[in-house]
C-alpha cells in the first residue's frame, strides 16, 4: 500500500508537470506607443512599452526593424526612471514612411522571460 | 532557444537541498544523543548540491534570458546579470552564503552543537528565495504578504520534509541495534514539529494561493492551478502517511520494542520522502509557471 501510495505521488508529479508545457510569461505586454497596428501620420521617435510588473531593463532586449527585416537605429532600451513597469527605446532618428516590426525581449522582476512582437505603419 | 525544463530541475534540486539542508540542522534539536554528528557530512553534500545548483541555474538563467549560448563568455553580460539588476544581486549574495555555509559545514569537525548556525543560515537562503520569485514582484502590503506567507511556507516545509532523510538514518541506526526509547522520543518530537509544520504550510498556502490566483475556479483553468492541485495531492498523501506514522506505528513502537514497527516506519518514511521529492518538484514549477495563465 505505502508502495503504491509513493509510486502513485511520483506518476501524479510526472504527469502535472508534463502538462505545464513550456510556458514563459509572467508579465504581459499591456500597451505600446505606438501601439500595436497602429498608423500613425507622425513618425515617432521613441518605442515605449508598459508592463504589469517592474522590468529589469539591464537584461532586457528591444528592437525595431523595417518590412524587408533592415535594423533601426537605435540606443538600449531603458527604463522610465519614474515607472519601473515601462521600458522605453529611443530611437536615432525619426522613421520614414513604411511598415516597422517592434521585437521585445524583457525579464521580469521575479527574473521571468516575456517576448513578442507587434507591428504598426509610418503614413507618408 | 527555451531552457524551461533545465531551469526547473535547477530550481528543484536548489529547493529540495535547502529544505533538507534546513531540517537536518533542526534535526539535532529532536535527534537522538549522538545522531546528529553522523549528519555533518550529509549536510556537506547538501551544501554543495545547492551551490552547484544555484550556479547552474545563474547559468541557465543567463542564456535563457539573452538566448545566446555566447553570453556566457561575455563579462559584461554577467555583469549585467549579476550587478545591474535587482534579482541578480540578491542571487550573488545567496551564492556567497552558499560557498560560506559549504565552508563551514565541510571544514568543521566535532561541533555538534553548531546546528544553530546551519540553521540559521539555511533559513536565511531559504526564504531569500522570495525576493527572486512571485512573491519577490508583489507591491505594497500584498508583497510583504507574499514575502512573509513564502518564508513561513519554506521554512516549514524544510522542517518537515527536512527531516525525513535524517530520520530515515535515526531508524537505520535503530533497526541496526539502537536504542529504541531514543528513537521513540525522537519520532515523537518530530511528529509534533511536524503538525506544527503542517498547520504553518496550509496557512501560508492558502495565503500564497490567495495572492497568486484570482478564485478557485484558476485551479482548474490554469496551469499553475493544475500544478497547485497536484501539490495539494500530494500533501494529502504526505498527511496520510504522516497520521499513519504517528497513531498506527509510533504506537505499535511503543508498546512492542521489535524490528516489526521501525521495518514499517522505514517503508513509510521513504515513501514520505519519495512524495515528498515530487512535492518540491511542483513547487519549483509553481515558481517557473505564470499564476495567471
Amino acid at each position: 500500500m505505502i508502495r503504491h501510495c509513493g509510486r502513485a505521488g511520483v506518476l501524479l508529479a510526472l504527469v502535472v508537470l508534463s502538462c505545464a508545457g513550456l510556458v514563459e510569461a509572467h508579465t504581459h505586454l499591456k500597451t505600446s506607443s505606438p501601439a500595436a497596428g497602429a498608423t500613425l501620420a507622425n513618425a515617432p521617435t521613441e518605442i515605449r512599452l508598459q508592463f504589469h510588473e517592474a522590468i529589469e531593463a539591464s537584461v532586457s532586449h528591444v528592437s525595431v526593424e523595417t518590412k524587408a527585416g533592415q535594423a533601426v537605429a537605435a540606443g538600449a532600451p531603458a527604463s522610465d526612471p519614474s515607472d519601473k513597469t515601462a521600458l522605453v527605446l529611443r530611437l536615432a532618428e525619426p522613421l520614414k514612411p513604411g511598415a516597422y516590426k517592434v521585437n521585445w525581449r524583457v525579464i521580469s522582476a521575479d527574473t521571468h522571460k516575456v517576448k513578442g512582437s507587434f507591428t504598426f505603419q509610418v503614413r507618408p | 532557444m527555451e531552457l524551461f525544463w533545465p531551469l526547473l530541475v535547477a530550481r528543484w534540486l536548489h529547493l529540495w537541498s535547502l529544505l533538507a539542508l534546513f531540517g537536518a540542522a533542526l534535526f539535532a534539536v529532536y535527534a537522538p544523543p549522538g545522531g546528529a554528528d553522523a549528519l555533518d557530512k550529509f549536510k556537506a553534500w547538501l551544501a554543495a548540491i545547492a551551490l552547484a545548483s544555484g550556479v547552474g541555474f545563474l547559468t541557465l538563467m543567463l542564456v535563457d534570458m539573452t538566448e545566446e549560448v555566447d553570453s556566457l563568455f561575455s563579462p559584461a553580460r554577467w555583469h549585467a546579470l549579476l550587478l545591474d539588476t535587482g534579482f541578480g544581486r540578491i542571487w550573488l549574495l545567496r551564492l556567497l552564503a552558499l560557498a560560506a555555509l559549504l565552508l563551514w559545514v565541510g571544514g568543521r569537525r566535532g561541533r555538534p552543537d553548531a546546528w544553530h548556525v546551519d540553521a540559521a543560515l539555511s533559513a536565511a537562503l531559504l526564504v531569500s528565495l522570495a525576493w527572486v520569485g512571485h512573491a519577490g514582484a508583489g507591491q505594497g502590503a500584498d508583497g510583504f504578504a507574499g514575502m512573509f506567507a513564502y518564508g513561513c511556507h519554506v521554512l516549514a516545509a524544510g522542517a518537515w520534509l527536512g527531516g525525513l532523510l535524517p530520520l530515515s538514518f535515526a531508524l537505520a541506526n535503530a533497526r541496526r541495534g539502537g536504542d529504541g526509547k531514543r528513537l521513540c522520543a525522537a519520532l515523537e518530537r518530530f511528529s509534533r514539529l511536524g503538525m506544527a509544520a503542517v498547520a504553518l504550510i496550509l496557512a501560508s498556502g492558502i495565503l500564497s494561493a490567495g495572492l497568486n490566483m484570482q478564485g478557485f475556479a484558476d485551479l482548474g483553468r490554469t496551469l499553475y492551478g493544475r500544478a497547485l492541485l497536484g501539490k495539494m495531492a500530494l500533501f494529502a498523501m504526505l498527511l496520510a502517511l504522516a497520521a499513519a506514522n504517528r497513531w498506527i506505528f509510533l504506537r505499535q513502537l511503543r508498546r512492542q520494542a521489535g524490528l516489526g514497527p521501525i521495518r514499517a516506519l522505514t517503508k513509510t518514511v521513504a515513501a514520505e520522502h519519495a512524495i515528498g521529492l515530487g512535492l518540491v518538484a511542483l513547487a519549483a514549477a509553481l515558481s517557473s509557471l505564470a499564476p495567471m495563465d
